[in-house]
């Protein structure tokens, strides 16, 4: 593309997206960061502390609780929702009678506001008037019952299953879109060649679908760590900061105690954590591509 | 020159954060003179109204349905909007996290409604920064309107002679019992808490939850605050909070031993930590539990269920081994309205028609409308007729508002800084959680008094 | 040959069933508790009403000015859609077809607007609603537009960057060699090929600007600005909550998305990609 890319070209095609970026984007961050080393309450001035929000974290037993169950959560829903999603897809992919039907209701719990989300799952997964339970007690099975939420343990499993629910569809989704990206004739080409279903998903399939995997993985990591509104409506966090994600806690401080340096402090790491994380990935999976290429 | 520009990005980004973080004053004058509708800034163009025949000024609730959720202040703004044709009124609301937040940002930005709620905590600091305005001129010149307060309502925001702010309501907290259920156990309302541990024990044989209570929402704690007032709360804070004296004490002990008592005892429901205020409010109409924590905003709800004919308030229980008087109610002030400071300064017209409309709502005619006819508590004094067959329950708690059990000057949550409260109702919640022991939760305190720097704050 | 493909759809009908109904179970019960009233929600959960009763319903319409809320929504919407959409092509197609003097640079690009999933919005707001200030645009809608159009950028540049980096270049050489500039390019040659991602990505960020609700509760004061996401906190009280009303609002409010949902998907994803593929 040599061609193409003179400089006033490469300037015009990049310039808009990076000044809204900037001012909407980097600008917001650099400022919730400068906050992070305040002391601030949200009204009238912010007080310099330098590091010692950071300090406190360091100590804070909740921090490192929420830092726990944002882990469970996100192992959780990374060895499901990759696996489920991919199958789904393929499932859906030649189109019959109602499949525009199945992949709409698979897609809708996407599109509920969380806090009915919240609700509807509350009803489901309460240990004493929930549904789960119930059908337990009403089979004999009364031993089985458990704390799905409000306990001490549970609550970050549940959560991960939640998130499973309404997001399911949005991968599935893009899947779809990976899959038909695929030209037909690679595949009547195997076909011909006498590989059968299943290898020409591995041999196919799998291979030209690597940049979709990396976005989904890239999305479920950074969708991992933002889970709030469901954890907030389930639990609010509780008991008493047990089932806090780092989302829930940070909001917490800022918004409900009016910690905001504070809170910015815990979010500061949190998304640096994150960021750390996508990163690391993004560049092993260009290693491994690149490698592959060369 | 890529590398240039790169730079120059930077750059911008550090001049537009420095910008966004420095300059508060002089964006108000953008704002106005934009064409917006916002009704949180408070927009001079208002002050050009005030030279025609119409003074407006902005009113900011907490609620964001407020014919529906604040009717009483709705009915009382129309009626002086009827009354006052040449003054009109702006209401605005959004629900309460909501509000705080536009409060707060709107604090930032110097666009403060005219007359709005704030959380105590939040106007204690924003009449630190001199944006609350000073009422006591206008109000204590008033001698009959001062009398129409009840005893202590106008202290929630006094500072120093200064008074920042009235009471939007009273808070009255108490336990509501349903008294069908306890003539269904053969029980008689308690008195003492030896009494309420054995109305426990009796409703949890016969299948009833003996009280309501969602812990997710950790701030529905109002009558345990009630009885840490029966535990001295009072004579320890002052020390607390200055750092002579600590939270882990013999006398808070006491009480959170009691906590932790009511909770093994199952005085609560199995699954409180997973439901709300709202599940169980409903728990309690439903039938399903006897007692129910709560306040005097739910009267009206009360008095239109199934339930208003047996559904009645008290204090809560007294405490053998408490500390000082045990008859202690809870008829303290609430969060306050408040005026912006710019408004007083800027626009003396529109502050005034404000003073206006607070002597209307706290006056005579306000307190009518309030408790008459939308059977809410008012902050002044009603010695007028209630309908007690229309509204049983409404009678019930009047009756107890004008015994003579005393009330504290203060709610306990109001008197911390406003980011402890929430710190104090967890570790309340926490021992009946099971999470903490009695210990532990006022350990836990402590070390948050220390970590948060809230000593002489 | 016959069985088999029987055995394997008859399998594969089956899974897609299962999945569905624990997808599908919680949504229609959220329908059936939408015609019960607070308390019966609470203490009788899983029982079907004794009536149909369009209360809630009525409440929630009574309540909620839906025709401008979604009117509201959808301005924002359109426009911060353009935006988003030109914006994240641009860029994406630059860093992935044009030639940077350092390959450090289309990375960094990536990696910077990628960033931009690692952040909850809770985090921005405050600092949104400053900086919307300093550049005297509150109260205008295009202080929701901006914002909203920026956090969409992340996903739709990661997408992008992905299918584009997959699709090999050849067609586009061969346009170079015929002759076209960088703006036929664009339009003629790479639009009808990244269509699938296109339709995801609109799919996606229109239904995203349905939801969202960070941003705009803290954006929108006006009440003729509201949007429809805005909708649900219409029923929360100071200590109550209308739930019922909530539920019933929510059906209404859903309904139009999983048409929209329903329509793209088959309509014109469908019909994009019959000729991407050709092609």
């Amino acid at each position: 593309m040599h061609w193409l890319s003179k400089k006033s070209t490469k300037i015009i095609m990049i310039m808009p997206a990076v000044i809204l970026f900037t001012v909407f984007f980097l600008a917001p961050i650099f400022i919730s960061v400068y906050y992070s080393f305040t002391d601030f309450s949200g009204i009238g001035a912010a007080k310099f502390i330098g590091f010692k929000n950071y300090q406190v974290l360091l100590k804070d037993k909740f921090f490192f609780i929420a830092l726990k169950n944002t882990f469970i959560i996100l192992i959780g829903i990374t060895i499901t929702i990759l696996p489920l999603s991919f199958i789904v897809a393929l499932l859906l992919e030649k189109p019959f009678r109602g499949s525009g039907v199945v992949q709409s209701m698979i897609f809708a719990p996407n599109v509920i506001a969380p806090i009915l989300v919240g609700l509807i799952w509350l009803f489901i997964l309460d240990p004493k008037m929930g549904m789960i339970n119930a059908i337990l007690r009403s089979i004999g099975l009364s031993d089985y019952q458990q704390q799905w939420i409000g306990g001490k343990t549970l609550t970050p499993y549940s959560v991960a299953f939640v998130y499973l629910w309404q997001v399911l569809g949005f991968y599935t989704t893009i899947n779809m879109a990976g899959l038909r990206s695929i030209p037909a004739d690679i595949y009547e080409a195997a076909e011909i060649d006498g590989a059968n279903y299943f290898q020409r998903i591995r041999k196919i399939t799998i291979p030209m679908m690597k940049n979709t995997i990396v976005i989904n993985t890239i999305l479920i990591i950074t969708g991992g760590f933002k889970i709030f509104e469901t954890v907030k409506q389930l639990t609010n966090g509780g008991p008493n900061h047990m089932s806090d994600v780092l989302v829930t806690y940070m909001y917490d401080t800022t918004f409900t105690s009016s910690r905001y340096g504070y809170g910015m402090a815990v979010a500061t790491v949190s998304f640096v954590l994150c960021l750390i994380f996508s990163i690391i990935y993004l560049v092993n999976v260009g290693k491994s591509l690149e490698q592959k290429e060369g | 020159m890529v590398k240039r520009i790169m730079g120059l990005i930077l750059t911008g980004t550090m001049i537009m954060s420095l910008l966004a973080c420095g300059k508060a004053d002089t964006d108000t004058a953008k704002t106005t003179q934009s064409d917006s509708n916002s009704s949180i800034s408070s927009s001079s163009e208002d002050a050009s109204n005030s030279e025609g025949d119409v003074i407006t000024f902005t009113f900011a609730e907490h609620v964001a349905d407020i014919e529906n959720q604040a009717p009483q202040v709705y009915a009382v703004v129309q009626e002086f909007m009827k009354q006052n044709p040449d003054i009109k009124i702006e209401m605005t609301g959004a629900a309460q996290d909501e509000h705080t937040q536009k409060i707060k940002l709107a604090s930032q930005s110097d666009s403060l409604p005219d007359l709005f709620y704030s959380l105590k905590g939040d106007a204690d600091a924003l009449a630190e920064a001199g944006m609350l305005a000073d009422l006591s001129e206008d109000i204590l010149n008033d001698q009959e309107f001062v009398d129409g307060f009840l005893p202590g309502m106008l202290s929630v925001m006094e500072k120093d002679g200064a008074i920042y702010g009235l009471p939007a309501e009273i808070f009255c907290n108490g336990i509501w019992y349903n008294k069908a259920l306890f003539d269904q156990c053969g029980l008689e309302i308690p008195v003492t808490y030896e009494d309420l541990m054995n109305c426990v024990k009796v409703f949890n044989e016969n299948g009833i939850v003996p009280m309501a209570r969602g812990t997710k929402d950790v701030w529905s704690s109002w009558s345990l605050m009630t009885m840490h007032c029966r535990y001295g709360f009072f004579d320890h804070i002052d020390g607390i909070l200055s750092g002579t004296d600590k939270w882990l004490n013999d006398d808070y002990l006491r009480f959170y031993e009691k906590l932790q008592d009511m909770a093994e005892q199952g005085t609560f429901p199995d699954n409180a930590s997973s439901i709300g205020y709202w599940e169980a409010t409903e728990m309690f109409l439903g039938g399903q539990a006897a007692m129910f924590d709560s306040g005097a905003w739910d009267t009206k709800k009360f008095d239109e269920s199934d339930l208003k004919d047996s559904i009645g308030f008290w204090w809560g229980p007294t405490f053998e081994d408490g500390v000082g008087n045990q008859e202690i109610s809870m008829k303290a002030p609430s969060h306050p309205y408040c005026v912006s400071a710019k408004t007083k300064k800027e626009d003396p017209e529109k502050y005034q028609a404000i003073i206006k409309f607070l002597k209307f709502y706290y006056g005579p005619e306000g307190t009518e409308i309030i408790a008459a006819e939308n059977q809410s508590v008012p902050v002044t004094r009603y010695e007028g007729e209630i309908d007690a067959d229309k509204y049983p329950v409404f009678a019930r708690v009047i009756e107890r508002m004008n015994d003579d059990w005393e009330s504290p000057d203060t709610c306990p949550n109001m008197k911390l800084p406003g980011q402890f409260e929430t710190t104090y109702f967890e570790s309340m919640v926490g021992v009946i959680n099971g999470i903490y022991t009695p210990e532990e939760a006022l350990q836990f305190l402590d070390d948050q008094t220390e970590a948060q720097g809230i000593i002489n704050k | 040959m016959n069985m088999k493909a029987n055995w394997k759809t008859i399998l594969s009908r089956c899974v897609l069933f299962v999945i569905t109904a624990v997808t599908a179970i919680p949504l229609l019960w959220l329908v059936v508790l939408s015609f019960k009233s607070d308390t019966d929600i609470l203490n009788n959960p899983f029982s079907l009403p004794e009536h149909i009763d369009l209360a809630n319903y009525e409440r929630a319409l009574d309540t909620l000015p839906l025709f401008k809320m979604f009117g509201n929504t959808l301005i924002v919407a359109v426009f911060a859609l353009l935006i988003s959409l030109v914006c994240t092509f641009m860029i994406s197609y630059a860093i992935t077809r044009l030639h940077f003097d350092h390959a450090k640079i289309p990375n960094g690009l990536y990696l910077l607007f990628v960033s931009g999933l690692t952040i909850p919005p809770y985090i921005v707001i405050f600092p949104t609603y400053r900086i919307i200030v300093a550049l005297g645009l509150l109260g205008s809608r295009f202080s929701l537009i901006l914002p909203l159009a920026t956090t969409t950028m992340a996903l739709g540049v990661l997408l992008m960057v992905g299918f584009l980096r997959e699709f090999p270049s050849e067609i586009e050489e061969a346009a170079i060699i015929d002759g076209c500039n960088i703006y036929q390019m664009c339009t003629q040659v790479v639009l009808p090929i990244i269509k699938p991602v296109l339709a995801t990505v609109i799919i996606f960020n229109v239904l995203y600007f349905w939801n969202e609700y960070p941003i705009s509760s803290v954006l929108v004061n006006d009440t003729n600005m509201m949007t429809i996401s805005l909708g649900a906190s219409m029923f929360r009280g100071r200590y109550s909550m209308d739930y019922s009303g909530m539920i019933a609002a929510t059906v209404i409010i859903i309904i139009p998305q999983l048409v929209f949902y329903v329509f793209f998907q088959k309509y014109i994803v469908e019909g994009m990609t019959a000729g991407a593929v050709k092609g």
